[in-house]
């Protein structure tokens, strides 16, 4: 199988290109592979879920309960407090939750943190809806300005029978200085 | 020069071995750990091993038999046979067999280690740092800091290393034997990994992300590790010591601990 | 340049090669190029043996002796980079150019100015790459694999000119490829058909399409890293939205493939090797082509058993977990095949067959422990301790550096016209096979004991095994030199070699002279 030099050449110099190409459709690839799998427990921040999604939503009948614990972090340790104002709530699943957040910059300077979630096991990940969250946009404090910030969820009645807990933990960034911020 | 000799020292040397006890100071094989989890794994390890061993001396053996017996020098005629289709179907066919046989304890093992229908009765919350370990017991309100103890001088070499050198620290994490633990595990700046091989447990620790993975330990004891993935210039220094008490005792330190309030 | 070149071609043409530094720096002759690449391979393979030789030393007993922690991972990172595209990649391809023409029958490679252009971008690439070494601020030292966020966020200045030189390195290893394929399917031989080619033949043609396929891959993933870097995207920043693993998935799609790379072309050499020392043809030729085929299809399919610890679901560990341990059959058929060459065949130990000999069996142990490692749940208490640093340097270092050297012995008479001295290269080989078990070995007792891979410093249950481990490696590190001095005298002079150097020899470089004449096949060959 001889195939003329010039085509051969142009043939391979063109998978070259697309290779590369290829490594960078894997990212949005990898997105939505997690979105749809749930992979790595990544959850959605681009925006709440409607409420008429949640209002066609059946609530379990069965006295199942799933224990939600809410972990905080602060990322590189920024000069903030965050913490849940609940450590856990017991949840029905199908039924709409709420709970909030504390957090309060303790730096002399203004500050702006973006949040990101994160969920254990990750396959309850798809399985986690938000309604309103404060991950969903950056916030900005003043110094010394405390916020309540407030979180509304239900869990799938899909969630697998067999998860009793789950774990939410966000991640505080600090994105003052970042092309992030979108101040 | 005979290749046979050396061969057949290197073949008895490794048998040798494999069938000395562990000393202290030679320590040949994985832990069997203290969990049903860490068991599973050193049995699946030695499944494995003795499965390639196996294997070793029927591929080697016939090589060693070549070597000896039919070396020119022997007075060794080549053969003139390069295909035999049965042969090289069963020598396909019989490894891929071996291989689903192994595939099934694994599997087995593997689901175990995914299992959520029995709940946890606690959480901790480990966080990876440059270069330390932060632990967090969730719903106690207890969190600490827990750093390595090792003295520079030991470190660079002015004193004598202690028997536990690189392996101590201030602040032990302290569980409850026989019950179900959640260990959740992120990180505070770059990619850490939370390992104690005797529990069975190795989680990479993501900054913005939770990993988690259990235990139930039966055993109280001391039990140690280390950070197993590369975080910057002291990844060789952030050890991790966890102190597992009896049901009883864990109850009592968990109330030592939070009488005065703990950062 | 081009005139410049067109001088030198019309030169070549009459009266030979040019002479001094302007023969080395514009040649675009296969042989020239091919000597050009191994010598510096041989170079960065000493290069990166003197970092290992220090790791070792610094490893040799608990405590820091001689290294900053810091320095201490800027050496593994460094030796790590050098041998893997330094000194095992760039040796292959000069192994490539030296033999592909000649063995199928061509005058040269297809694209001969764009390969003076493939080997000189090396020295330009690696010299950037080591003056991070003399750069204000650390050099790399977060590993040849380079996980974010470490290299991207927390990453020193000198990551920048890492990049650019991994880029150059990609640019060269993606212009060989091209060149090797246009040469294996459009310059053959007229009679020569695919199933007809030499075994060594087939595998750099499958390597070269692994490397287009995953070259430009790697050039993707670090600049994505440059960008997060530098220009403010969050590709592998949780902050922005980006995820650190999927950086590892990326990285491995290139990284696993990557190794396949660096051992298809050593098969094809021991494929080469062990028929002419058995004096019999090689057991199962056509299965040899579809069994390293499989391993480079299989070989895309496979990345993440190097993240089963990273919390990727289960059903994907088990998926990872089967998909790897299938690799073992193909590979297992190779083995098979070589061992059922020499039964029965007439053996002599010269210094080739002695190398491919141990391959055999050393790469073998390599395979089983990368078995173990497939192991998901065994894998966890193995996953980035010295377990896995046994099992990649048993199957880098008997596997792709002594290919390499396997190569060099078998075929240095042909290029050189002079026979190596048979007693010398035997105790370079006894050194050398029974130094890196000394060295290597132990390693597996290590990772199991608890060592995890990359600290300088280590608790003293550890001691003992890491004691042994630097003494082999020193022994190992000194016998490369005597490979030095063995490689020099020989090009120098040494009992002369004919045409046919070995007895049980076939194929078409051995109806060449020693040395072969500067032009090669002017008029394609017959072959039957």
């Amino acid at each position: 199988m001889r195939i003329p030099q010039k085509k051969l050449i142009f043939l391979l110099c063109g998978a070259t290109v697309v290779m590369f190409g290829f490594s960078f459709a894997l990212v949005p690839l990898y997105t939505v592979f997690c979105k749809v799998t749930g992979l790595n427990g990544k959850v959605d921040i681009d925006g709440p879920i409607s409420l008429s999604r949640y209002r066609s939503e059946k609530p379990d009948t069965t006295l199942r309960r799933v224990t939600v614990e809410f972990d905080t972090n602060r990322n590189q340790q920024i000069n903030c407090e965050f913490t849940p104002n609940h450590t856990a709530l017991q949840v029905v699943p199908g039924e709409l939750t709420h709970t909030s957040y504390h957090i309060k910059n303790l730096s002399p300077k203004k500050m702006t943190v973006q949040a990101i979630p994160s969920i254990s096991p990750g396959i309850v990940a798809k399985h986690f809806q938000k309604l309103e969250c404060f991950c969903f946009s950056q916030q900005t404090l003043e110094p010394g300005q405390a916020l309540d910030l407030p979180l509304r969820f239900w869990l799938e009645t899909e969630l697998p029978n067999d998860v009793h807990r789950l774990t939410l933990s966000y991640t505080l960034f600090d994105v003052t200085n970042t092309k992030e911020n979108d101040t | 020069m005979s290749l046979f000799r050396p061969l057949k020292a290197i073949f008895f040397g490794l048998l040798w071995v494999f069938s000395q006890p562990a000393s202290a100071a030679y320590i040949l094989n994985m832990t069997r750990g203290v969990t049903e989890i860490s068991r599973g794994m050193h049995q699946l390890h030695m499944t494995i091993f003795w499965v390639c061993v196996a294997i070793g001396i029927v591929v080697f053996g016939v090589m060693l038999y070549a070597i000896i017996w039919h070396r020119k020098s022997r007075g060794a005629t080549a053969a003139h046979f390069h295909e035999n289709t049965w042969v090289e179907i069963a020598w396909t066919v019989i490894p891929f067999a071996i291989l689903i046989m192994m595939a099934v304890p694994a599997t087995q093992l593997l689901m175990k280690m995914n299992d959520t229908k029995t709940d946890s009765q606690l959480s901790i919350k480990i966080t990876g740092h440059q270069w330390y370990w932060e632990y967090e017991y969730l719903g106690e309100g207890l969190r600490f800091n827990s750093r390595i103890t090792t003295p520079d001088e030991q470190i660079q070499n002015r004193d004598i290393k202690n028997p536990h050198y690189l392996r101590e620290v201030d602040n032990v994490l302290v569980v409850p034997e026989k019950k179900k633990i959640r260990f959740l595990t992120t990180a505070n700046d770059v990619i850490h990994s939370w390992w104690v091989p005797a529990l069975g447990i190795k989680r990479d620790a993501i900054p913005g992300f939770i990993n988690e993975a259990w235990a139930i330990i039966d055993e109280p004891g001391i039990y140690r590790g280390q950070c197993a993935e590369l975080c910057g210039a002291l990844h060789g220094f952030m050890p991790i010591v966890v102190e597992v008490k009896s049901a009883a005792d864990y109850e009592t330190w968990l109330k030592a601990q939070k009488a005065p309030a703990t950062q | 340049m081009t005139s410049v070149a067109m001088n030198i071609a019309e030169h070549e043409h009459h009266t030979g090669p040019a002479k001094g530094l302007t023969r080395w720096l514009f040649t675009t002759n296969h042989k020239d190029i091919g000597t050009l690449y191994l010598w510096f391979s041989l170079t960065m393979f000493l290069i990166g043996g003197a970092m290992a030789m220090c790791i070792r030393a610094e490893l040799f007993k608990p405590g820091l002796q001689f290294f900053e922690p810091g320095f201490f991972n800027q050496l593994t990172t460094l030796h790590g980079l050098i041998m893997i595209f330094g000194a095992v990649m760039p040796g292959f391809v000069g192994l490539a150019n030296w033999m592909i023409p000649i063995m199928v029958g061509a005058p040269d490679m297809a694209l001969p100015r764009m390969n003076n252009w493939s080997f000189w971008l090396l020295p330009f690439a690696f010299s950037i790459l080591l003056s991070t070494l003399f750069m204000k601020g650390p050099a790399p030292d977060f590993g040849w694999t380079a996980y974010a966020p470490l290299s991207t966020t927390y990453g020193p200045k000198s990551t920048d000119f890492f990049i650019f030189s991994i880029h150059l390195m990609g640019l060269s290893s993606i212009m060989g490829a091209i060149n090797i394929i246009a040469t294996i399917l459009n310059l053959r031989a007229p009679t020569m058909t695919f199933m007809k080619m030499p075994i060594f033949v087939w595998t750099w043609l499958i390597t070269a399409f692994l490397l287009i396929a995953i070259m430009p891959v790697l050039a993707g993933v670090v600049t994505m890293m440059l960008m997060d870097r530098n220009f403010g995207t969050s590709f592998f920043n949780a902050a922005g939205g980006g995820d650190p693993v999927m950086y590892q998935h990326i990285f491995w799609f290139f990284g696993h493939p990557e190794v396949y790379v660096m051992i298809l072309p050593s098969f094809g050499i021991m494929s080469e090797i062990i028929p002419t020392f058995s004096r019999k043809k090689l057991f199962g030729y056509s299965s040899m082509v579809y069994a390293t085929s499989s391993i480079a299809l299989l070989s895309f399919l496979v990345w993440a058993h190097h993240m089963f610890t990273t919390g990727i679901p289960v059903v994907a560990e088990v998926y990872f977990m089967l998909a790897t341990m299938l690799i073992a059959v193909p590979t297992g058929v190779k083995v098979f095949n070589w061992v059922a060459t020499m039964f029965r065949g007439s053996l002599t130990f010269e210094a080739p067959m002695l190398f491919a000999t141990a391959f055999v069996v050393l790469f073998t142990i390599g395979g089983f422990s990368g078995l173990m490692l497939a192991m998901v749940p065994a894998d966890y208490q193995y996953h980035d301790t010295y377990f896995v640093v046994a099992h990649f340097h048993y199957v880098l270092v008997p596997g792709a550096i002594f290919g390499i050297i396997a190569a060099t012995y078998y075929w240095l008479p042909k290029w050189t016209g002079h026979y190596f001295s048979p007693i010398l290269s035997k105790i370079h080989f006894w050194l050398s096979a029974i130094s890196l078990n000394v060295l290597f070995f132990p390693m597996h007792f290590l990772g199991l004991a608890g060592m995890p891979r990359r600290i300088p410093d280590y608790a003293l249950e550890f001691a003992d095994f890491n004691r042994i481990a630097s003494i082999g490696g020193f022994v190992f590190g000194a016998s490369q030199i005597l490979f030095l001095y063995i490689v020099i005298k020989t090009v120098r002079g040494g009992e002369p070699a004919p045409a046919k150097v070995w007895e049980g020899a076939h194929g078409l470089e051995w109806t060449l002279s020693s040395p072969p004449p500067y032009h090669s096949f002017s008029t394609p060959p017959q072959v039957d």
